[in-house]
């Protein structure tokens, strides 16, 4: 007992030592410091960075234009028009994943997927397709087939290099004829779409090719050594049963002359 | 993803290298596709799958070894052949070991071929490609595929690979071991040889185990640490090893010919084997150095043959021929010399000299080889060492010819040969100058004296034998029995006896002519008896008959006794006179009841005619026994039938019996007649029969065998009573008496003249040895039981036979 007595008095003076100090070094609690002073600070950091973000944003959309040139659009939606039937004659939307290509006896089995790799030749040749496609969208052929409603079928636009015969150039606004960089920009469009295609029927037929290998024995008449014959036989294989491949699979081996 | 792959191959690649069937059966056979672009995956299953084919391609249709591959099998099979010879010197072994290193070795080079394809196909695709994904696309019987493979690696590739690889290996180790063959060089090849002609040290020349020994250790000597090499190449070795012990071996013939040619060339006077030594080594070094100047022939790998030196086993071998040659020398000397011839007259001079040490022929050589062998032998080497180069060498060839015993033994040889030739002559002269000079009256006697006649008569006519009984015969005076030569007493024994049987045989023809006349004429006798003719008369006119026939006789026979001789003249004179006293007792008795002449007992008495004779069997030195011991017969002679012959030794007992030392311990009575068979009776002190015997008395040697073994009980049970008697008298105070031999005495009593002498002669030897025998088993100390044999005849031996 005596010991807690003296304790206690050792803490009565150190109190009263600190209370009669002149110089007080801590007149804050913690809670008090968190409150009083870090809230603020990081309520002030979070709004400026908000602000930022919206000022960047504000300067971005300023940049673009807000509305197109009359003959693009008229041209864009013509060429999509084209393209977008082609797609939906080769089929191509129907595969967006290669299992849903049938699949029997070591082998594909699927008519959909035959008739878009015939298809797909055309794409073999990637420049007479675009400029098919080009002549067919200035025709409005697509858009007469398809029987849809067209708001530009009224406005007719003019290419002097693939001007069907019996166009009257001269009845042709100018604001509607198709110069070189116009037309430069309608195939760079069409490029850009059947490269698209190019690279999703490739990525199905790589998918056909590799899982056909993955169960060819290695004693396979289709088997070879040499891996540029071995794709021939597969490829020709393939053709013969309706499913020609594209060059670019089928050349992947050819060495360079 | 693709980290874990690359991984993946590493461990591949690191399984791929270790053991093949290990590495594919350890992968997993399935393989995760990786997340990459659809055509990154479409050409990695297409480049596994085309690895793959060409895997099983390279399984399928294995491709012939390429000339690289196959310098590679070759070498690593010729390298693991050479590393472990001992396990490959069997062909057929190194063939199997070959088999599994090579299909190992195969087996690796699949390992890399595999290993190489699954990297080319990595280079043809994003996604590294595991070695497991090649083989999920092989199957799983691809390792049956494997296997065929290397069975079929091994039914076409090994054997010409193995043929290859062996005579590479063997032609290699071939060349390494022919630079390694080489002629040994002298220092090597002198104990080389002496081990070799150690095991036959009689003799310097190869035999035909020498010449595989040689090979062998010279196969040992070029190959020190006794390497094993392939078989083949122990044939091969074998050739030119063979060149080079034989090329050794005709050298050392050439060096061993070229000693004895020296040795047949020595000069005649080195006789010394020191002198011949030196000249054989002289010879034959000039002779090698001229072998040595002449140019060298190549043969083993071309390198040249070298011409050995005088090889150490020919050089030891040169004393050895020279002693052989001094030996040969002096031993030729010896056999011829002049020296050793003897001269007869010296020998019969020394035979005259001291003729008591030459009585026979071996006292003769004996003594000559005593007193001139040393110095004949002296003489021989003294003139033996005069003619050798270097001279005065005498004591050493004495010391030789009298050390050496071959030499000793030819020395013996020749002198003894000498001696057989002279020695007959020598001592045949001697002998006859003996006779001559001792024996003249032998010579000069034609005809017996009476005295001589009646010894003849007692000994039956026997022959003579001793020059004693010569003596007495025929009055010869002798100086000493020693100083006879044995051929001086034959010659005088073959002529006695000639003499004494022409003597024998008149007395007998002249006997035999008086038994025929007793025959002849008794008719007559009995009308002169009745007539009262005059008893003179009578005797004169058979005398006069007898003489007339005895002169018919003797001109057929070349005898010197043309006259009657005393003896028959007496014996003529008894017959007439029992005849005439006969027939003049009983006038009236028929001629065929006359009795049979017997000799009377008075001329018996008065000795004028020897009855009874002693035991021939004594020699005749010793004959003279006292008068007790003469056995007398009975008369008249009474057949053994009649009981005459118990009579005989009933008479025997009663006279002995008057004196108790005469007394016998047994009496034999021996009967008989010509017809019948021959008894033999055994009667103890008392005259009862105690064995009975018959025997044919024309067989002596079986009859005396017989009668012995039947009497032989009986003649034990009367040798262990004398013993015994003998044995009483002389315990206690008979100790103190004359120790007198015992005596088993023995009377026999022929009656029979059928009976032979001999047969009385074998019997008393056979009773001799049993007592000789019956004394060994007697007590220490005793004296041997002596046999006091005697015998008495109850008829006439000189009377005619009935």
């Amino acid at each position: 007992m005596s010991s807690k007595h003296d304790e206690h008095k050792d803490y009565e003076q150190l109190d009263e030592a600190i209370g009669h100090s002149t110089h007080k070094l801590f007149n804050m609690s913690p809670n008090d410091v968190l409150v009083q002073i870090s809230l603020p600070v990081v309520l002030i950091l979070a709004i400026a960075t908000r602000l930022i973000t919206i000022g960047q944003g504000m300067s971005t959309q300023s940049q673009n234009p807000a509305v197109l040139d009359l003959w693009k659009q008229h041209l864009i939606l013509r060429v999509d028009r084209t393209l977008d039937k082609w797609e939906k004659q080769s089929g191509l939307p129907q595969f967006a994943d290669f299992d849903r290509v049938h699949w029997t006896n070591h082998g594909p089995d699927d008519e959909r997927f035959r008739q878009l790799c015939e298809k797909a030749t055309e794409l073999a040749e990637m420049e007479k397709l675009k400029e098919t496609l080009y002549r067919e969208s200035l025709s409005g052929a697509a858009s007469s087939q398809s029987g849809e409603p067209s708001s530009g079928q009224f406005v007719t636009l003019y290419d002097p290099r693939y001007a069907p015969s019996g166009v009257n150039s001269n009845s042709v606004s100018p604001e509607f004829r198709i110069d070189d960089t116009r037309r430069q920009f309608a195939f760079q469009y069409i490029d850009e779409r059947c490269k698209r295609w190019s690279r999703d029927i490739e990525d199905l037929q790589w998918k056909l090719v590799g899982r056909l290998a993955s169960e060819l024995p290695a004693g396979d008449p289709l088997t070879d050594a040499n891996l540029d014959t071995q794709m021939k036989k597969i490829a020709t294989s393939l053709e013969a049963r309706g499913y020609p491949l594209l060059p670019g699979i089928t050349h992947e081996y050819r060495k360079a002359p | 993803m693709k980290f874990t792959r690359l991984f993946m191959v590493g461990v591949g690649v690191l399984v791929l290298s270790g053991s093949l069937s290990v590495s594919f059966s350890a992968i997993p056979s399935a393989a995760t596709p990786p997340s990459e672009t659809s055509k990154d995956r479409a050409k990695w299953r297409l480049t596994t799958l085309s690895a793959a084919r060409e895997v099983l391609d390279e399984l399928n249709n294995p491709a012939p070894l390429s000339p690289e591959d196959r310098a590679v099998l070759v070498e690593n099979l010729n390298k693991a052949m050479r590393e472990n010879m001992q396990a490959h010197i069997s062909r057929a072994t190194s063939q199997r070991l070959c088999a599994e290193i090579a299909i190992g070795l195969k087996r690796k080079n699949l390992e890399r071929r595999f290993q190489t394809v699954v990297a080319h196909a990595n280079e043809q695709s994003a996604i590294p490609i595991l070695w497991a994904d090649v083989v999920s696309h092989l199957g799983a019987g691809w390792s049956n595929t494997l296997e065929q493979t290397m069975q079929s690696f091994s039914n076409t590739e090994l054997v010409p690979l193995f043929k290859d690889s062996r005579d590479r290996a063997v032609g290699l180790l071939r060349q390494e071991l022919e630079q390694q063959l080489r002629y040994p060089s002298e220092n090597e090849l002198n104990p080389l040889l002496g081990e070799l002609l150690a095991r036959h040290p009689e003799s310097l020349h190869f035999s035909k185990d020498d010449d595989a020994l040689l090979q062998q250790k010279l196969m040992s000597l070029l190959n020190p640490d006794h390497k094993v090499y392939f078989e083949e190449l122990t044939a091969i070795l074998n050739e030119p090893t063979l060149r080079i012990s034989t090329e050794i071996r005709k050298q050392y013939e050439q060096q061993l010919a070229l000693l004895e040619t020296a040795t047949q060339g020595m000069p005649e006077d080195r006789r010394q084997a020191s002198a011949i030594v030196a000249v054989l080594l002289t010879s034959l070094e000039a002779a090698l150095a001229v072998e040595q100047a002449k140019p060298a022939p190549t043969t083993v790998g071309g390198k040249p043959i070298p011409v050995y030196p005088l090889l150490t086993p020919v050089r030891h071998g040169v004393p050895d021929a020279a002693a052989k040659l001094e030996t040969d020398r002096l031993t030729g000397f010896v056999n011829t010399s002049p020296i050793l011839a003897l001269d007869s007259d010296l020998l019969a001079k020394a035979i005259r000299q001291k003729p008591e040490t030459h009585h026979t022929p071996a006292m003769s050589e004996a003594e000559f080889m005593k007193s001139m062998f040393p110095e004949l032998q002296e003489k021989t080497t003294t003139a033996y060492a005069a003619g050798a180069n270097p001279s005065g060498a005498t004591v050493y060839f004495r010391t030789l010819l009298s050390t050496q015993s071959n030499l000793l033994s030819v020395f013996q040889t020749r002198f003894t040969r000498e001696l057989h030739a002279r020695l007959p002559e020598a001592r045949q002269t001697v002998s006859e100058e003996q006779v001559k000079k001792n024996f003249a009256p032998v010579e000069r006697t034609d005809v017996l004296s009476t005295a001589a006649f009646a010894a003849l008569q007692n000994s039956g006519g026997a022959a003579l034998t001793s020059l004693d009984s010569v003596a007495t015969l025929f009055d010869v005076s002798l100086r000493g029995r020693d100083v006879y030569l044995e051929e001086t007493v034959d010659r005088v024994l073959a002529l006695a006896n000639r003499k004494a049987r022409e003597g024998y045989e008149a007395l007998s023809a002249q006997l035999a002519l008086v038994r025929k006349m007793e025959q002849e004429r008794l008719d007559k006798l009995r009308k002169d008896v009745s007539t009262r003719r005059p008893y003179k008369e009578i005797r004169a006119e058979w005398q006069s008959a007898l003489e007339s026939a005895w002169k018919a006789d003797a001109k057929s026979q070349s005898t010197p006794y043309k006259e009657i001789l005393e003896l028959t003249l007496d014996s003529l004179n008894k017959a007439v006179r029992q005849l005439y006293d006969s027939i003049q007792a009983t006038p009236n008795t028929p001629t065929e009841a006359t009795p049979p002449i017997t000799h009377p007992s008075a001329e018996v008495e008065q000795g004028k005619v020897k009855e009874l004779r002693q035991d021939p069997a004594k020699p005749e030195d010793q004959n003279q026994e006292p008068q007790n011991d003469v056995i007398k017969p009975p008369t008249p002679k009474k057949s053994p039938k009649d009981g005459g012959g118990e009579g005989a030794a009933n008479t025997v007992l009663s006279r002995t019996r008057v004196d108790r030392r005469n007394e016998p311990d047994g009496i034999l009575l021996l009967t008989g007649n010509a017809t019948g068979p021959a008894t033999a009776r055994l009667l103890n002190q008392t005259g009862t029969t105690i064995c009975n015997i018959s025997f044919d008395p024309g067989k002596p040697k079986e009859a005396a065998s017989t009668i012995f073994e039947a009497i032989k009980p009986q003649l034990k049970t009367l040798w262990t009573n004398t013993y015994l008697e003998w044995q009483q008298e002389h315990s206690g105070l008979g100790i103190l008496k004359r120790r007198l031999p015992p005596k088993l005495k023995l009377f026999v009593v022929i009656e029979s003249e059928d009976v032979r002498h001999r047969m009385s002669l074998l019997l008393r030897q056979h009773i001799d040895e049993a007592l000789t025998e019956w004394g060994k088993s007697a007590e220490k100390g005793t004296p041997e039981v002596e046999l006091d044999w005697k015998v008495g005849l109850t008829f006439d031996q000189m009377a005619p036979s009935p």
